[in-house]
């Protein structure tokens, strides 16, 4: 040692050892191998055990293993029922896609039904029958539950049965009224019950037209939509048909300069509001007032035939609810000048719905939309119960009428009704209550009987949305715990009961049946999906005669000077039910952005009259009732509000599920007058900071503003006529020479492998994205990309390898195309819309990530893609501190080890799950793109084009994304690339990106009307 | 010692930082030189198919931590049924060409024939075959080729491409139990890949 330390000290013999860089490389290279080997023996010390390879008993004739085959059946996220494909692979549900051939999804779907394998595979299922004594549950068999139930119902009075179903139609409705009818059961008795039953815009089409109907608004018909609080794209009767119709009637024609307008008159941007091109913020409450202006200022404009359907609005109300005269006028001018508007309500929640909706249909009908793009038969959710109704059984139940009630659908009645209206007494009072139920929940502790059910994944039935268009459930997986579906145990029951009462010994067989379909049909219409036998004609309707009279007594409420909350319905968790997919916890909310929790989400003032930030946790009250959460500044609310989403807080419903605050708590029982539903509006809030505060809020959001890079591209309808194509491209080669002037050799100094006949390439249109992250977590569920849990959001550390980003611009930037204003130096706009960047691997061609690893574990194939090694990657993290895009994710711990069985059965088994210090990233699904490359060549052809679609372009509703080759000259992708408007992200760093961004087109007419 | 130098001086100069770490991977090297040596060498040699009791150092440098013959439930005797009955491989193994999984045949499969093959029928092991067959149980083969989940394989494709099943799998035929011949690593594939042209980019097999 003392050697060393007089070389160290005076430079020893630096001459005869040359340590030049490479050769510490090599040494350490050495030793590195020399450390292998030794971990290499201690693992052969413990000799591993063989796997276990099991063949099949008897091979099933029409699989083959390692095939993916898929199976139509019917999605269960909402009550919409579209219609799905089911990837299996093995027997195993890998991942949902939308039925093409089927008429309301289109091949697409929404983010919630990606998520409903996550629900089949639940830890938290139930998985055996469970009675419950007076002292002691036990487990007890399915021939035991039909026992019980027939002797309870022989006991019972029929009269006194219930049941509460969800949204039943079709055959499947007949199977619950035969039922009832065999036992002389009122068919008042089967409350049809979900969270949300449109009961608004059904009390104002009976009001006005006699027929209690949701109708189906022919979106994509329209060239003006006149939004007041609509929640279409939301959570709407039919999320992914409206939005499919959305995405058509948003997108500018390129060639006629022309773009369909769109306003939305709200309190909040919800997602639909963030779409709009123009936003009039009103107070909540406000846009019933603001609609009837409207309707009496169109009828004095030109349609003066119809001046008995003025409203009389209470004089200074249009002041106290600071609604401009200027705004109103405005709005009347794009709805006479156009030739097919439309006016959309929203379908729940607002203070003073119906008459909200019903001003809405008459301004529709006064501008005869009803001939031009309204179906008024529309969807089947008219027979729902509304929450007045619910209200009135909970009396029964307390008043000893109900003997048996029986829950089925798994429906949580104790989570989604709020605690005020008295449901858990109401349930304790019920004798015997049975729950068909798949999954835990609150009301399994109030029953006396659990029914393990099946998911709608492992069972038979139909739904019948729209009149005539049939959509068929099908098992997809051998059921993964009990055998029978609950109608299958009430068949049993009935004929235990009565013999005969069902000549059909399952479910299925009753099902077809009553169709009465042959075995060839059936075959059939499974593969279909459904019968489709439907008409979507738009009528002439005439207004009842008593008309004027209800109009004549509409009630407008009081503006409300406090503070008060806002409760909304999510995009991702609907009521709820999804709230136990962690991939569902960890999306980020649509609007303010926050995961794993919901949020106070107020607005900046707000914020700063309260004395809070971001993180905060606050508690608000009401009425001695309190939830606590954390604060999200979101711009688009407006002042003294604050809005809290449902679906969460539960109590029940699985490890995942228990995250934020039920804001149920807070909604007391008062009922729109008209409609009897409840009002989601809870005036007079107070709200006290506490000491708690989060450490980061868990969000995605960074700077909301562009700040002049170049990240977020729009343009105008105005400026759209000056920008050319060739120049755009040309303008871009140059870029590129001047970075890259001696070519592709500067690339990557390798050399090149083969040629390949494909370029994969993206184009994104970002006039179409609508921010609803249907794509995140679509390549969530095909990459099986893990969830990480609330504190991993807040260190940032989240993985989702396509993330929607979203730019806030202010109409002076987008006249002049951000190029001046920049949003950071200039004043601080009052308006500001939305720019929807979905942002992924860009596949660059001077991939900057590729230069820096040390180990090769990122590089560049022949087919101009940018891939990663998981195996080879030793986690230098070099790659993502240089990637500008930040989309390479790093796994900071074993996250896939918080997958908890079975959730593990949805992994994709085409793709490497990743473990700890291994980069990951985007790679255009590159297990499609070879799946598709192996088929061709065994088959000795080329790729077709549209053969590959990488799982954010399958699942996009509005069709934004857009995969193909890009070295053919006919591809589709080649074609849309073709655009004026198309542009790179960060291209003056000359990455030379293979994702293709189309600009976003405002109107600047409307922007400053 | 070393940390009460002038530590100032040897962060400045990273030179001499530089060597400290020189002689502490000269110590390393020099210990387990040898052994990457053997592991080198090791590599070039085919290993030998003998019967023998798991060897522990041929196992280390062959990277192949199973004995040559798997305990399997059944001792299915390939050279029989290949050589002297002349079955194809593809009679059993029929998702080869279709699927990445070649397919171990279903135990239906196996009792297709033997129900009617009298001779065999009092041996010990078809015994067993039918008792796996009257309990409903599939057989639990262990598995001999097994590779690292981060590789995607198809058989399908090398079948189409014309790779002949004993390139791999040895010679099979001949074989009483299966056993490994080939070490499955990815050098090993790469050199055939390289041989027959096919691609030799990492995502080939790795995503």
């Amino acid at each position: 040692m003392n050697d060393i330390k007089n070389e160290m000290n005076n430079g020893g013999k630096k001459e005869n050892i040359d340590i030049s860089r490479r050769n510490f490389f090599k040494f350490f290279g050495k030793s590195s191998v020399a450390v292998g080997t030794v971990a290499l023996i201690e693992s052969c010390v413990k000799k591993p055990e063989p796997e276990k390879l099991l063949p099949y008993l008897n091979v099933p004739e029409t699989i083959i293993p390692g095939v993916p085959y898929f199976y139509a059946t019917t999605c269960s996220g909402c009550p919409a029922s579209c219609g799905i494909l089911v990837k299996t692979e093995d027997a195993i549900p890998r991942k949902v896609e939308g039925n093409p051939e089927h008429p309301l999804s289109g091949g697409k779907t929404c983010a919630r039904a990606q998520a409903t394998l996550h629900q089949l595979y639940s830890p938290d299922r139930i998985k055996d029958n469970l009675i419950r004594g007076k002292t002691e549950t036990k487990t007890i068999s399915t021939d035991e539950v039909i026992q019980i139930i027939a002797d309870k119902i022989k006991e019972a009075d029929p009269k006194k049965i219930f049941f509460i179903t969800g949204n039943i139609t079709g055959k499947t409705e007949k199977f619950y009224l035969d039922f009832a009818s065999n036992f002389g059961i009122p068919y008042e008795n089967i409350i049809r019950w979900e969270t949300f039953s449109f009961s608004g815009i059904r009390k104002a089409s009976e009001l006005l037209f006699g027929v209690q109907s949701v109708p189906i608004f022919r979106i994509d018909k329209s060239d003006f939509i006149l939004s007041l609080s609509a929640d279409f794209l939301d959570s709407g009767p039919s999320t992914v048909l409206y939005t499919r119709w959305f995405g058509q009637f948003i997108s500018v024609d390129e060639k006629a300069g022309r773009k369909n307008k769109f306003v939305h008159v709200s309190p909040r941007l919800n997602l639909t509001g963030q779409n709009a091109q123009k936003w009039i913020k009103v107070k909540p409450g406000g846009e019933v007032v603001f609609a009837s202006l409207l309707l009496n200022k169109i009828i004095d404009e030109k349609f003066s035939n119809y001046s008995y359907l003025k409203i009389q609005v209470p004089a200074g109300l249009q002041e106290k609810y600071n609604i401009l005269q200027k705004d109103i006028d405005f709005v009347a001018k794009l709805l006479i000048n156009s030739s097919s508007p439309l006016v959309i309500p929203p379908s729940y929640g607002a203070e003073d719905l119906t008459s909200l909706c019903l001003v809405s249909l008459l301004i529709n009908y006064v501008l005869g939309s009803y001939e031009k793009n309204i179906s008024l038969e529309g969807f089947s959710y008219s027979k729902l119960a509304t929450y007045s109704e619910i209200s009135s059984f909970i009396q029964k139940a307390k008043n000893k009428q109900v003997d048996i009630l029986f829950v089925m659908n798994n429906f949580d009645l104790v989570y989604t009704i709020p605690d005020s209206f008295g449901i858990k007494s109401a349930l304790s009072e019920i004798p015997f209550v049975v729950s068909f139920a798949y999954h835990q929940n609150e009301t399994s502790d109030f029953s006396h009987l659990v029914v393990a059910d099946l998911h709608p994944f492992e069972r038979w039935g139909d739904s019948e949305i729209v009149n005539g268009l049939i959509s068929f459930y099908q098992p997809v997986i051998r059921p993964m715990y009990q055998k029978l579906q609950s109608e299958d145990i009430l068949i049993a029951v009935a004929n235990k009961l009565k013999e005969g009462s069902f000549n059909y010994q399952s479910f299925k067989d009753y099902m077809f049946g009553q169709y009465g379909f042959s075995d060839e049909q059936i075959v059939k219409y499974l593969e279909l999906g459904g019968v489709f036998n439907f008409d979507l004609a738009q009528k002439p309707v005439s207004l009842k005669s008593d008309v004027t009279e209800v109009i004549g007594k509409l009630k407008f409420n009081e503006v409300s000077d406090g503070l008060n909350l806002i409760a909304y319905v999510p995009y991702h968790i609907y009521d709820g039910r999804l709230a136990n997919s962690p991939w569902m916890q960890q999306f980020f909310d649509v609007s303010n952005r926050v995961s794993w929790t919901n949020s106070a989400e107020m607005s900046k003032k707000t914020a700063q009259k309260l004395g809070v930030k971001n993180g905060d946790i606050i508690e608000i009250e009401k009425e001695g009732k309190k939830i606590e959460l954390p604060v999200a500044v979101y711009y688009g609310i407006v002042d003294d509000v604050i809005a809290v989403s449902v679906g969460r807080g539960h109590k029940k419903y699985g490890r995942f599920a228990n995250t934020g605050a039920n804001v149920f708590d807070l909604i007391e029982p008062r009922y729109d007058q008209l409609s009897g539903d409840l009002s989601f509006f809870v005036p007079n809030i107070s709200v006290s900071k506490t000491t708690k505060k989060l450490r980061r809020l868990p969000t995605d959001q960074g700077v909301p503003r562009t700040l002049g890079r170049g990240v977020a591209f729009f343009t105008s309808v105005q400026k759209l006529p000056e920008q050319d194509y060739y120049k755009k491209f040309k303008d871009y080669e140059k870029l590129l020479k001047k970075r890259f002037p001696k070519g592709d050799i500067e690339k990557y100094n390798r050399d090149s492998a083969k040629p390949s006949p494909y370029k994969w390439g993206l184009v994104v249109d970002l006039d179409k994205c609508i921010g609803c992250q249907a794509c995140v977590i679509a390549c969530q569920v095909e990459n099986n990309i893990p969830f990480v849990d609330q504190k991993e959001v807040i260190w940032g550390r989240e993985i989702s390898w396509v993330r929607v980003e979203r730019y806030f611009v202010s109409p002076e930037e987008i006249e002049h195309k951000g190029e001046h204003h920049n949003g950071h130096n200039g004043k601080e706009s009052d308006e500001l819309y939305p720019v929807f960047v979905p942002m992924m691997c860009q596949q660059c061609d001077h991939a900057p990530c590729e230069y820096v690893c040390p180990v090769y574990a990122t590089g560049h194939t022949s087919d101009g893609l940018n891939y990663q090694a998981y195996n080879r990657c030793v986690g230098t993290r070099f790659c993502a501190n240089n990637c500008p895009y930040k989309v390479r994710y790093f796994n900071w711990h074993d996250y896939y080890k918080n997958i908890p069985e079975p959730l593990t059965m949805g992994l994709n088994p085409e793709v490497t799950v990743r473990s700890k210090g291994v980069m990951e990233k985007c790679t255009f699904c590159i297990q499609r793109i070879k799946y598709a490359e192996h088929n061709a060549k065994v088959e000795k052809r080329e790729v077709r084009d549209g053969e590959i679609t990488p799982a954010c372009a399958q699942v996009c509703p509005t069709d934004a994304i857009t995969f193909g080759n890009l070295k053919s000259e006919s591809s589709k992708v080649s074609q849309v690339r073709k655009s004026k408007r198309a542009d790179w992200s960060l291209k003056e760093l000359g990455t030379d990106p293979a994702v293709t961004y189309l600009e976003k087109v405002f109107d600047l007419e409307i922007l400053k009307g | 010692m070393l940390s009460k130098l002038k530590k100032k001086e040897m962060y400045s100069n990273p030179s001499k930082l530089w060597k400290r770490f020189f002689f502490f991977f000269l110590v390393f090297s020099g210990i387990f030189g040898v052994v990457a040596l053997a592991q080198q060498s090791s590599n070039q040699k085919v290993p030998q198919v003998k019967e023998k009791e798991f060897d522990f150092w041929k196992a280390v440098f062959y990277k192949n931590p199973f004995p040559e013959k798997l305990p399997q439930p059944i001792k299915f005797p390939h050279n029989t049924h290949v050589q002297k009955l002349g079955l194809d491989c593809k009679f059993c193994h029929y998702y080869v060409e279709k699927s990445k999984y070649a397919g171990v045949p279903s135990v239906a499969d196996c009792m297709g024939c033997h129900r009617y093959v009298s001779t065999v029928m009092e041996k010990p092991d078809i015994k067993k075959l039918f008792q796996y067959y009257e309990k409903g149980e599939p057989i639990p083969w262990l598995k001999v080729h097994n590779l690292p989940d981060f590789v995607r394989f198809t058989h399908r494709m090398h079948i189409n491409a014309g790779v002949e099943c004993y390139e791999c799998h040895g010679d099979v035929a001949s074989m009483d139990t299966a056993q490994r011949v080939a070490p499955l690593s990815m050098d090993w594939c790469l050199n055939c890949h390289r041989q027959r042209n096919a691609s030799t980019e990492c995502y080939t097999c790795h995503y």
